[in-house]
């Protein structure tokens, strides 16, 4: 397993580095203009999550995990460390905002705190959907998958909205980011367990 | 006899090709060439023994270890190389050995280093930037570098030079020295698998067409030589298959069953026959 996790990250360093960059970039942007703070936050999670799916396809394109499961790893643990990896990468990603956020306004604010609840919570659901797809498909046809997936509801909106159904308040969206999390942690875990059930099942 | 692998009536079937019904053995201390064109087979198999693909039906044993159950412990004996080296290749040798150290109890980083170093691995370049042949010696360096009592190799000389190949065919020839490891390489290049194997094993459509020792078979079969009119003579069971070109025919044949007529007519011709003469006249020779 630990293997696996050094593998992930000696792939990932110089992504890894372009990340950093990035989140210096926006880190002091929004230090200069703490209005921009939100978009740090989303920003520096949409990096993150790409990072699994970086791994993922240098493994695809290595036929890595063929490779790996004549040796002693299982399949579990293959699946296991790729949910390892993306979860530090959102990880430190929480704490790159956190800090922030402490930097800017010397101590955490509620709206601040509800910016990166939300935008870590969209990270996790966004891995949760796409890797399963990924073992299941690989990284070539999922990606369109995916991205077809992530139009169903923008053409929703946009269909509710030509059909004059009222956009929900503002006080419902707060009350939805409120759930976001727990949402986000059960889908973790049956996202989990779809990915075992299907790389158990796969033919190398 | 002590098997590293046993193969029992082991079956995959796909839509368009089924492996049908598979006996293998592998005696420890030897080493098994698996010989096919491509397509064969050779892959199939290989996969159901490392249990990336599932089996439909039969039994296989590695080290004395049901296959499908197989502890983590007896995968540490077992090296394995696929025709390329499957790290991502933004890896270098210092991060393959990280990794690697990180994945077998048993590696031994003094010994894959001597290895690297014996095959001029460059230390910091990555993989990506490695040639063929060094993406291979790579692979090798990795199987042999964890005390692997089975090595599994699969097209593992193929696509390389003759020179590499030879070096390669060494480090074989080495580790076979240590009488309780063992060997099952499948190429389509015969002429390496006849210069290091002690058995053969054909393969041809997913079916078994021999599996003998090499020796056997050299002394076996031979190559007939003779006029078309005279082959008339030869008894049908004595041959495997024939050719037809200009001087006449061509024909592989059991030596022992022809013994008689060969002795007393001149016009007959019997040179030994090479593991690529079998196996051309046992797939493609008419019978």
């Amino acid at each position: 397993m630990l293997g696996l996790i050094k593998k992930d990250l000696f792939t990932l360093k110089k992504q890894l580095i372009i990340i950093i960059f990035f989140a210096i970039f926006y880190g002091a942007l929004s230090f200069a203009e703490p209005s921009y703070y939100s978009m740090f936050a989303y920003m520096v999670t949409l990096f993150s999550v790409f990072v699994p799916m970086t791994s993922l396809a240098y493994d695809d394109r290595s036929q890595w995990n063929k490779y790996a499961i004549t040796m002693p790893v299982t399949r579990k643990q293959l699946v296991y460390s790729k949910y390892l990896i993306s979860i530090l990468a959102i990880g430190i990603t929480g704490v790159l905002c956190l800090a922030l956020s402490l930097l800017i306004d010397k101590s955490i604010t509620a709206e601040s705190l509800v910016t990166i609840v939300s935008s870590l919570s969209i990270g996790i659901l966004f891995i949760s959907i796409n890797i399963p797809f990924n073992f299941k498909f690989g990284v070539e046809k999922s990606r369109f998958i995916i991205i077809g997936l992530f139009g169903i509801p923008t053409v929703l909106i946009v269909i509710l909205s030509k059909a004059n159904v009222p956009l929900p308040s503002e006080e419902f969206l707060l009350k939805l980011v409120r759930f976001l999390p727990f949402l986000a942690i059960a889908l973790l875990i049956i996202s989990i367990l779809i990915s075992v059930s299907i790389v158990e099942k796969k033919e190398y | 006899m002590e098997y590293a692998l046993e193969l029992n009536n082991v079956t995959k079937k796909y839509s368009d090709f089924t492996l049908d019904h598979i006996n293998l053995r592998l005696p420890k201390g030897s080493i098994l060439g698996f010989v096919g064109e491509n397509g064969a087979g050779k892959s199939t198999t290989i996969k159901l023994i490392l249990d990336t693909i599932k089996r439909d039906e039969g039994s296989i044993t590695v080290l004395g270890e049901d296959n499908l159950k197989i502890s983590a412990k007896t995968k540490e004996r077992i090296g394995v190389v696929f025709d390329d080296c499957c790290f991502p290749e933004v890896l270098n040798l210092k991060n393959v050995d990280q990794v690697m150290k990180g994945i077998y109890k048993q590696w031994d980083s003094s010994i894959f280093y001597q290895y690297a170093k014996k095959f001029k691995l460059p230390e910091t370049k990555s993989i990506k930037d490695y040639s063929r042949g060094m993406r291979m010696k790579l692979s090798i360096a990795c199987a042999l570098s964890h005390h692997v009592k089975l090595l599994i190799l699969d097209e593992a000389t193929s696509g390389l030079d003759p020179i590499v190949r030879d070096e390669i065919l060494d480090v074989f020839l080495e580790f076979i020295q240590d009488e309780t490891n063992s060997i099952l390489i499948s190429s389509h290049i015969i002429s390496d698998l006849e210069k290091i194997c002690d058995y053969i094993c054909l393969i041809h459509d997913g079916h078994i067409l021999i599996s003998e020792p090499k020796d056997n078979l050299l002394e076996t079969y031979g190559i007939l030589k003779c006029s078309e009119s005279d082959f008339t003579h030869i008894t049908k069971e004595a041959v495997i298959g024939y050719r037809k070109n200009q001087f006449g025919i061509e024909a592989l044949v059991k030596k022992q069953l022809i013994n008689k007529i060969i002795a007393m007519n001149k016009q007959y011709v019997v040179d030994p026959a090479t593991i690529e003469d079998i196996m051309l006249f046992y797939i493609k020779g008419k019978r």
